[in-house]
C-alpha cells in the first residue's frame, strides 16, 4: 500500500483528507511535528507529500527545499493562493505539482496517481476490477464472465467503475453523475437510466440478470 | 495671452507714466522750455516705453508657449514644478513655491490613498486565501459522504466558490499584467474545466451541447476558464423555464479562432446590449435576478482586454444569448 504524507496545518482539512485517500486506498501519514519534518519524512519514508504552503513555522517553499536536500519523494504543492508566482516559486523549488485550493478531489486523486505511477514505473493499479466472478477490464472497455465477453461503450465502462469500485455498497446515483462528469461525460439522469438499462440487457445476454441490484431513489449496487 | 489681456495687466504702468508726463511738460511750460525739445523729449520717452512693452510681451508670451508645452507633454501634469525651473519673477516664484508645496501635500495624499489601496487589496487576497480553506473542507467533505446529504448543498458550494474568485479577479483587476501567463493553451482542456468545476451548477439546470474542438489558442489558461466559467454561470441564472440548452463550439475565420457559447436562455434587451460590459450594469435581467452583481462581463470584458481576446454578445430578448470569444492567431 502506498504511503502519502499529508504536511497541512488545517485539521479539518487533514482528517476529510486522510478518509478521502484511505477510501482510495492509500496510507495516510502526518509529520510529528513542524520542526522535524525532514527527520520525519526519513522515518516514515512516504511515497508522495502533499504540502501546503501557508504553516506555522516555517513556509512550505522552505520545507521543500529542506526536504530536496536529500530525498526525490513527489511533492504535491497545495495551496489557497492563486497566483502564478507561487506556483513558478513551487515547482522551481522541485515541487512535483501544483492545486489550488478548494480543489476538485477527483482532480487531486488523478494527480497523486498519475505521479505514482511515474515514480514506481507501474501502469494504471485500476485497470482490471474483479467481483465475484466477473472481471472488469477498464483499458479495452470489456466486461469478462465465465469465457463470455461483453464490450462496453466508455460510458457504461466508467459507470461499472464506480461500481466495481464500490462493490458490496451503494453507489449514490450523484457519485457516479459526479465521477462522469468529471471524466468529460456530460450527460443527465435520464441518459444515466437509459445506460444502466443497456448494461443490465447486456448483462443478461451472458447470464448475469440480476447483477446491478437497483436502490429505488438512491442509486446502485452490485 | 492676446495684447488686449497684456495690456489690460499693464494699465497701472500706463497711467503712471501718463502722469508722469502730464507732471513733466507742465514743469518744462513752468520754466520756459520750447514746445519742440518738449515733443522731442516725448516722443523718445513714448518710444522706449513701447519698444519695452513690445520685448516684454514677446519674452512673456514665449515664457507662457513654454510651459504649456511642458504641462501637455507631461503625463502626470501635477509634476510640472519638478520640471520647470524656478521662475524670475517676484510674483512668479512666490507661486511657484506655494505650488510645489501644494504638489507635496498632494502626494502625500496619493500615497496613503495607494498604501490603503494596497492594503484593502491584500487583505482580499488574505481573504479568498483563508475562506478556500473552509470550501476545501466542505468538497472533501462531500467526496468522502456515502450518504447523499450533502448533495443539494454542493450548488450553494459552487456558487460561493464563483463569487469567491470573482472578487479576487475584481481586486486583481487593475494590475492583472504581473499574475499572466501566455501560453499555448488548448480550448477544449479549458472548456471542460470550467464545466468541471460548475458540475453541479450545469448539472440538471442545462443541457449541454459541447462540440468538439480540436484548435489551440495563445492565452493564460486560468483567466480563460474564469472567463468561460462566467459566460457559464450566466447561462444557468437566466436560463429559460423549459428545454434549457447550452452548446459550445469552435469555428475558424480569417486564422482566427472563434469561441462561440450559446445559450437559449432568457436574453437581452437590444437597448442593453451596448452596456452589459459596464461595471456595475444589471439591466433588467439583473433587476428581477437579485443575485445579479453587474460584474461578471464587466470581468470578462477587462480580462479578455488584457489578453488581447475580443468578445462580444448577441442576441435578443427571448432568444437566448451567444457570447463570442475571438483568439486573434499570431
Amino acid at each position: 500500500m502506498q504511503k502519502i504524507m499529508v504536511i497541512e496545518d488545517d485539521s479539518k482539512i487533514c482528517a476529510e483528507l486522510s478518509k478521502l485517500l484511505q477510501n482510495n486506498g492509500y496510507q495516510v501519514c502526518f509529520p510529528v511535528s513542524y520542526d522535524s519534518i525532514v527527520t520525519d519524512i526519513e522515518n516514515m519514508n512516504p511515497h508522495i507529500i502533499l504540502l501546503d504552503i501557508n504553516l506555522p513555522v516555517s513556509d512550505g517553499f522552505t520545507i521543500c527545499s529542506n526536504i530536496r536536500c536529500n530525498s526525490k519523494t513527489p511533492i504535491i504543492f497545495v495551496t489557497g493562493r492563486k497566483s502564478d508566482m507561487d506556483e513558478l516559486s513551487s515547482i522551481s523549488l522541485g515541487g512535483d505539482d501544483f492545486i489550488t485550493k478548494p480543489y476538485n478531489p477527483a482532480i487531486l486523486l488523478a494527480k497523486i496517481n498519475r505521479l505514482l505511477q511515474r515514480v514506481s514505473n507501474t501502469s494504471d493499479k485500476y485497470t482490471t476490477l474483479s467481483y465475484k466472478d466477473v472481471l472488469l477490464d477498464i483499458t479495452t472497455g470489456r466486461l469478462i464472465y465465465k469465457n463470455h465477453t461483453i464490450e462496453l461503450t466508455k460510458t457504461e465502462t466508467k459507470i461499472m467503475y464506480c461500481l466495481f469500485s464500490n462493490s458490496g455498497n451503494i453507489t449514490l446515483r450523484e457519485k457516479i453523475m459526479d465521477s462522469l462528469w468529471n471524466n468529460n461525460i456530460y450527460i443527465d439522469d435520464n441518459t444515466l437510466s437509459v445506460n444502466i438499462t443497456r448494461i443490465r440487457e447486456k448483462l443478461s445476454s451472458i447470464g448475469l440478470p440480476d447483477f446491478i441490484i437497483t436502490k429505488r431513489g438512491r442509486g446502485y449496487m452490485i | 495671452m492676446t495684447i488686449k489681456k497684456y495690456l489690460k495687466n499693464n494699465v497701472s504702468l500706463f497711467i503712471l507714466h501718463v502722469l508722469c508726463m502730464l507732471a513733466f511738460v507742465l514743469y518744462l511750460t513752468i520754466i520756459g522750455v520750447d514746445r519742440l525739445p518738449i515733443g522731442i523729449i516725448l516722443s523718445i520717452w513714448v518710444m522706449v516705453l513701447m519698444t519695452w512693452l513690445i520685448y516684454s510681451y514677446l519674452k512673456q508670451k514665449r515664457h507662457f508657449h513654454y510651459l504649456q508645452s511642458v504641462i501637455d507633454s507631461l503625463e502626470k501634469k501635477y509634476l510640472i514644478t519638478q520640471v520647470t525651473p524656478l521662475p524670475e519673477g517676484l510674483n512668479e516664484q512666490f507661486y511657484f513655491t506655494l505650488l510645489r508645496q501644494a504638489e507635496k501635500s498632494m502626494m502625500e495624499e496619493i500615497t496613503s490613498i495607494h498604501h490603503a489601496h494596497a492594503d484593502y487589496r491584500e487583505y482580499i487576497e488574505q481573504w479568498v486565501h483563508e475562506i478556500n480553506g473552509p470550501l476545501t473542507s466542505l468538497k472533501l467533505k462531500y467526496e468522502n459522504d456515502k450518504s447523499g446529504v450533502l448533495y443539494p448543498v454542493m450548488f450553494e458550494i459552487e456558487q460561493i466558490e464563483n463569487y469567491v474568485e470573482q472578487a479576487l479577479y475584481f481586486a486583481r483587476s487593475e494590475n492583472v499584467d504581473k499574475d499572466c501567463l501566455i501560453k499555448q493553451v488548448k480550448i477544449c482542456e479549458v472548456v471542460n474545466a470550467a464545466i468541471v468545476k460548475n458540475k453541479h451548477l450545469l448539472r440538471n439546470t442545462l443541457n449541454l451541447d459541447i462540440q468538439p474542438m480540436t484548435e489551440t489558442v495563445y492565452s493564460d489558461s486560468k483567466w480563460l476558464e474564469f472567463i468561460i466559467g462566467q459566460i457559464i454561470i450566466n447561462a444557468v441564472k437566466y436560463r429559460s423555464e423549459a428545454n434549457s440548452l447550452l452548446s459550445i463550439y469552435t469555428e475558424t475565420q480569417n486564422n482566427d479562432v472563434l469561441l462561440g457559447i450559446e445559450d437559449n436562455g432568457i436574453g437581452i434587451l437590444p437597448s442593453e446590449l451596448p452596456r452589459i460590459f459596464d461595471k456595475g450594469f444589471t439591466g433588467m435581467n439583473g433587476r428581477n435576478n437579485k443575485q445579479s452583481t453587474g460584474l461578471g462581463l464587466y470581468l470578462c470584458k477587462q480580462l479578455c482586454d488584457k489578453l488581447g481576446h475580443e468578445i462580444t454578445v448577441i442576441g435578443a430578448q427571448g432568444k437566448g444569448t451567444t457570447v463570442i470569444i475571438r483568439f486573434c492567431k499570431g
